[in-house]
C-alpha cells in the first residue's frame, strides 16, 4: 500500500456536516427518508454559516420502523450481461421467448472463525462467526464473563442480542454503532478480530 | 490485528484495540493511508490511559487529584482537557461536572477527546476517510466511499438487538449516553439520584467531546434537556424514553 503523506489541510473547523439545517439559517434542511438499505442518493453540500463559522449540519436519518433493518439478500452469484441480441428492425414472429441459461452459481465457502479474547472489566470475551462467502450467518459467544452474578446477567443480556445486532447490522450495511458500553463492546472487539480473521 | 486486502481494492486498515477501559474501532478506508498511522493512533490511545486513568494510581490526573502535583507539573494535555472541562461545566449549568463526588474525573470528555486528537494523527497521515469508534462513541471523517455517507446505527437502549434509527452522514461526531446495560450510571450532580428522565440520549455535531458531553448532561438533566439541548447550535439531539417514547431537536430529520 502506498503512502502519501499529505499536509492535512482541513481542520475540525473546516467539516462539512451533514445533519438537519437549523430553522435560524433560513436555509432549508437536505434531509431524506430512504427505506432501511436504500442508498440515499443525495450529495453532500458545503455550507457556510454566519455565526462563529461553525459548519451547518445536514444528515439524512433512516427511520426504522420496526428498530431491526430488513436484511437485504445479497446475490452471491456474479453478474453477467445477458447474451440476448437487440431486435433488428426486420419483425420476426417469435415463438418461445429466448431464455437466457442462468450463471451458475460460485461455490461459496464456509468458515467458522474464533475472535481474539476480549477482556472485559466483566472478564474475557470471546465469540466465533460463521461466515458463508462475505457474509456473516452466524455468530456464537464462546466465553462470557461468569463469576459473579451480575456479571452472568449482563453476559446473558448482551450476548444473544447483540448477536442480532451483529447480523443486521451486516445486513443494513452500518459502518458503526453508537451507544455500546463494556459487555458489548468485548463481544464486538472479539467479533471485529474474527472478521478480521477471516479476512472480510 | 489490522486487516488489509490485497491488490488495487480500497482495502481497508481496520483494527480493535481495548483501551481506556473500552474497545476502540479504527476503521481506516483511505486507501492511501498504511498501518503506520494506524500504530500511531494505537499508542496515543496508551498515552492518554497512562495520563487521565482514574484506574491507575500513577496516572496524572490521580496524583493530581491526591495533590500530589500541582497543574503546573501535569502534561499540557491535563490542562487543556480540564479546561474544556471547565467550559462545557458552565455551559451545562453544572450537570457536566469532571468533580462531582469529590474526585476530579474527566473520564466523560477524555474518550471523545482523545478520538478527536485520533482523527488528527489520522488526517495528518494523509487519511481523508476514517471513522473511529470508542466504546459507542463514534467520529465518521470523509466518506466511507465515493457517493456513500457513512452509516451510524443508534443502538435501542431497551432491545439492543435493534437499532432505533439510523444517522447517515459525512464527518459527523456521534456520542449516545444511556442507562443501558450498565443500569443506570449517570447521576444526577444536583440531587445525587441517578437519572431516569431518558433511557438514551443521542447527540450528533462537528466534534466529539461536546456532542459526549451534551449527551452526558441530557441524560442528567432529564425532561429539561429538551429546552437546553434545542439551544445547542450546530448540534441536534435524539432521545428515547424509558417508555420508548423518542423526542428529537426540530433539525434532526426522522
Amino acid at each position: 500500500m502506498k503512502r502519501i503523506v499529505l499536509t492535512a489541510l482541513t481542520t475540525i473547523t473546516g467539516i462539512v456536516l451533514l445533519l438537519g439545517v437549523k430553522s435560524q439559517t433560513g436555509a432549508p434542511g437536505l434531509a431524506t427518508l430512504a427505506a432501511p438499505g436504500a442508498g440515499s442518493g443525495s450529495t453532500a453540500t458545503k455550507r457556510t454559516s454566519a455565526p462563529r463559522a461553525t459548519p451547518t449540519p445536514t444528515a439524512t436519518v433512516t427511520p426504522t420502523p420496526t428498530g431491526t433493518p430488513t436484511p437485504r439478500k445479497k446475490k452471491l452469484t456474479t453478474k453477467k450481461k445477458s447474451s440476448t441480441s437487440k431486435a433488428k428492425a426486420t419483425p420476426r414472429k417469435v415463438t418461445h421467448p429466448r431464455v437466457t441459461p442462468k450463471p451458475k452459481p460460485k461455490p461459496v465457502t464456509r468458515m467458522k472463525v474464533a475472535g481474539q479474547t476480549a477482556d472485559t472489566p466483566y472478564g474475557p470475551v470471546q465469540v466465533k462467526v460463521t461466515m458463508l462467502g462475505h457474509r456473516i450467518t452466524d455468530v456464537t459467544a464462546l466465553q462470557l464473563p461468569g463469576g459473579n452474578q451480575r456479571s452472568s446477567e449482563i453476559a446473558g443480556f448482551a450476548a444473544p442480542q447483540l448477536r442480532k445486532e451483529a447480523l443486521s447490522a451486516q445486513s443494513a450495511h452500518i459502518d458503526s454503532v453508537s451507544g455500546a458500553t463494556y459487555t458489548s463492546q468485548g463481544y464486538i472487539t472479539s467479533l471485529q478480530s474474527a472478521l478480521d480473521r477471516a479476512g472480510a | 490485528m489490522s486487516a488489509t486486502t490485497s491488490g488495487s481494492v480500497r482495502g481497508p486498515i481496520r483494527h480493535v484495540e481495548y483501551v481506556m477501559g473500552t474497545a476502540v474501532t479504527i476503521d481506516v478506508r483511505d486507501p492511501r493511508v498504511g498501518a503506520g498511522a494506524v500504530d500511531a493512533v494505537v499508542s496515543w490511545l496508551h498515552t492518554v490511559d497512562a495520563t487521565f486513568s482514574t484506574y491507575r494510581p500513577d496516572s496524572a490526573i490521580s496524583r493530581l487529584d491526591r495533590g500530589e502535583v500541582g497543574l503546573a507539573d501535569c502534561p499540557d494535555t491535563v490542562r487543556s482537557v480540564l479546561a474544556r472541562c471547565e467550559e462545557l461545566r458552565v455551559e451545562t449549568v453544572g450537570y457536566f461536572d469532571p468533580r462531582y463526588a469529590g474526585r476530579l474525573d474527566p473520564s466523560g470528555l477524555v474518550k471523545g477527546w482523545s478520538i478527536e486528537q485520533a482523527d488528527q494523527i489520522l488526517q495528518a497521515a494523509g487519511s481523508r476517510a476514517h471513522c473511529l469508534n470508542a466504546g459507542g462513541d463514534v467520529l465518521a471523517r470523509g466518506r466511507p466511499a465515493p457517493g456513500r455517507w457513512w452509516r451510524v446505527g443508534i443502538a435501542d437502549p431497551r432491545d439492543r438487538s435493534r437499532l432505533a434509527t439510523v444517522v447517515e452522514g459525512a464527518d459527523i461526531a456521534v456520542a449516545t449516553s444511556g442507562t443501558a446495560e450498565r443500569g443506570a450510571h449517570v447521576v444526577d450532580p444536583r440531587t445525587g439520584e441517578p437519572a431516569t428522565g431518558w433511557a438514551s440520549v443521542t447527540v450528533v455535531g462537528p466534534d466529539l467531546p461536546t456532542a459526549d458531553a451534551y449527551a452526558t448532561a441530557a441524560l442528567a438533566m432529564g425532561d429539561q434537556a429538551r429546552e437546553w439541548l434545542a439551544g445547542r447550535t450546530g448540534f441536534e439531539a435524539y432521545a428515547i424514553a424509558p417508555d420508548g417514547a423518542t423526542w428529537a431537536t426540530p433539525g434532526f430529520p426522522r
